[in-house]
């Protein structure tokens, strides 16, 4: 008995020395525990500011801090100021279509509005992103210059519009000011709207090519459907977009049209096209596959900016028909070839590059069993620019090929609509 | 006190107080030799505070007062190690605290039965994990990340086997090692079957 309370007592002594030496430790490093913990969360954001000398949060989208801040993007997760007043630096995660995992990054803007370091903390995918965050180091809020990464479309994207939602952050919230665009670069955003053969999901589809005299800029469609270029007109600069199809219009900074006063500049951007008679003769040769008979084949001229890439017109048993050819973005590049009546209904119409595989049409096979690719696209037959409902033909599990079906189906009706002299 | 005869106890006492500790502290060398310094340290103050307290407290008690010091020790030395060693003790994790329990049951036989003294017994545990721990992180580190000490092996990469470096990886290397360890402290006569 004396021997247990003995135990006891000494048990309870332990305790009570222990714990008032863990106590003690504990205060004493409390604080230099405090100051490697925060070292080691501010660690990236020095990679990104190496010059500075200390971070303060001031906004965490998990609501951990007060904050003045308001309308941030989701893809922002934390803000730090940087203690002397050298910029931001930021926390960001943001996925894409098709995406395994986030991706995050880190990323520092200097007071002056600029870039000034990348780090991309976690990336999942098998495609490399390569040296692309680096091409945004020394860019302003207008990421002039800045373009996607080929082949890795997708997470390119993403990773951009995290970037812009960052220094939209800074500018809604009165922290910077946003950088000015230059005309040229304000033109160049302007041709995924006005020439739409030229872009996929608001992203420009076309390749940058030589320009030379009044022309500062220009590109040609990856699609062949046209070219575009920032033309100097006096003291201001203009847009001229151009198709296969003898089309042209101007357009000033604001988006007017000014095609009625740029024929000088339209003339020069002419010389920039690239030959389209391999457009012509696929497409000839499709119209004269369908129709034995046809005759009177010749171009017709449409003003229609889209992913139409050539348009002619033909007489196949006394009626007058009119072939078109779209290269539209799908899955892979679109060849669809159509052929309207005179009245602007489908009368034919295929897909070189439409693949009916199981794997993406199995829903679609399973509502309307025994359909093969050739059953699907006639349902497109005798559908005109006002009975066509884009909508009702996409199938869910193959958006990306559908979509590219609309936007081809789409632009074939408005290239119809647009023939120079009307349609007859 | 019969040296093989001790270290063949000591898989055993891994198994049998949970090795999770030991595979998360084996992903790499840095992180086995933060550990093993971390279990040494632990173990030898244990050992020396419970000889004092043995004059105190009962055999059945004893078990109590030796987590309460056991436990108490590693807390102190991973405090420390967060001030003044953050990399490791980031590596470690949780489970450097978790030493204080495998204090309160390091060995006092061996496996014939012998007694041991327990400040022996504390810095040879620790020395015996160290080893099981290193020579598992070494083979982790070098066949499944391509790297030791953190410093990458890049003609190695494309020979690495990631799955070494994952949780199964890590069951499976310190497994086979524990079962070496069993294998060479064997008594003689138990290697020749008789």
């Amino acid at each position: 008995m004396k021997k247990s309370i003995s135990s006891i007592i000494a048990i309870v002594c332990l305790a009570a020395v222990f714990g008032a030496a863990v106590f003690g430790v504990g205060k004493l490093t409390a604080p230099i525990i405090e100051k490697n913990n925060s070292g080691a969360e501010l660690a990236p954001l020095k990679e990104v500011m190496p010059d500075a000398e200390g971070f303060e949060l001031i906004y965490d989208a998990s609501g951990s801090v007060n904050t003045a801040l308001s309308g941030v993007s989701a893809e922002v997760s934390k803000i730090y100021r940087e203690t002397s007043g050298k910029g931001f630096a930021f926390k960001c995660s943001t996925t894409s279509q098709y995406s395994k995992s986030p991706l995050e990054f880190t990323l520092g803007i200097s007071m002056e509005g600029k870039i000034v370091g990348v780090k991309i903390d976690s990336y999942d995918e098998t495609l490399d992103f390569e040296d692309y965050p680096q091409t945004f180091i020394g860019t302003d809020s207008t990421l002039a210059g800045v373009t996607l990464h080929a082949g890795v479309t997708f997470s390119s994207t993403a990773f951009k519009n995290a970037v812009i939602s960052s220094f939209n952050a800074l500018i809604d919230n009165e922290l910077m000011k946003a950088a000015e665009k230059g005309p040229e670069q304000l033109l160049a955003e302007l041709i995924p709207t006005v020439h739409t053969g030229m872009q996929n999901g608001g992203n420009l589809k076309a390749s940058e090519i030589d320009a030379s005299g009044n022309v500062v800029k220009a590109y040609t469609a990856d699609n062949g459907s046209g070219v575009a270029a920032v033309v100097k007109k006096g003291e201001n600069f203009v847009l001229v977009v151009l198709n296969n199809m003898g089309g042209a219009a101007a357009f000033d900074v604001e988006g007017n049209d000014v095609t009625a006063d740029c024929g000088a500049e339209i003339d020069e951007a002419k010389k920039l096209l690239a030959d389209n008679s391999a457009s012509e003769t696929l497409l000839e040769k499709r119209i004269t596959a369908w129709f034995a008979d046809a005759s009177a084949i010749e171009n017709v001229t449409t003003s229609a900016m889209n992913t139409v890439v050539s348009a002619k017109k033909f007489v196949s048993e006394g009626k007058t028909y009119y072939g078109f050819y779209s290269k539209s973005f799908g899955f892979k590049d679109m060849d669809i070839y159509y052929v309207l009546d005179e009245n602007g209904a489908i009368s034919k119409m295929t897909a070189q590059t439409f693949i009916f595989e199981e794997e993406y049409f199995g829903a679609f096979k399973t509502a309307n069993p025994g359909w093969t690719a050739a059953d699907y696209v006639k349902n497109y037959y005798g559908l005109n620019g006002e009975t066509y409902n884009g909508d009702s033909l996409m199938i869910a599990a193959a958006t990306m090929s559908s979509n590219a079906f609309k936007t081809s189906t789409s632009d074939v009706f408005a290239a119809f609509s647009a023939i120079e002299g009307g349609a007859n | 006190m019969k040296l093989k005869s001790f270290l063949g106890s000591m898989p055993v006492f891994l198994l049998s107080v949970g090795v999770g500790f030991v595979l998360l502290s084996t992903a790499t060398v840095w992180a086995a030799l933060g550990m093993s310094a971390s279990v040494i340290v632990v173990f030898v103050l244990t050992a020396l505070c419970m000889k004092l307290v043995d004059k105190f407290v009962s055999a059945e008690y004893r078990l109590f007062a030796a987590m309460i010091v056991g436990v108490g020790f590693s807390v102190l030395v991973n405090l420390l190690m967060q001030a003044f060693l953050p990399a490791v003790a980031s590596e470690l994790g949780v489970f450097a605290a978790v030493v204080g329990i495998e204090a309160a049951n390091i060995p006092c036989e061996d496996k014939d039965g012998v007694k041991l003294n327990t400040v022996v017994s504390a810095l040879l545990s620790g020395v015996a994990f160290t080893v099981i721990a290193v020579i598992s992180a070494v083979i982790r580190e070098i066949l499944g990340s391509a790297s030791v000490f953190g410093v990458k092996l890049g003609f190695l990469d494309s020979f690495r086997l990631k799955t070494l470096a994952g949780a199964f990886g890590a069951y499976v290397v310190v497994a086979a090692v524990l079962a070496c360890f069993c294998k060479l402290s064997a008594p003689k006569a138990e290697k020749e079957g008789k």
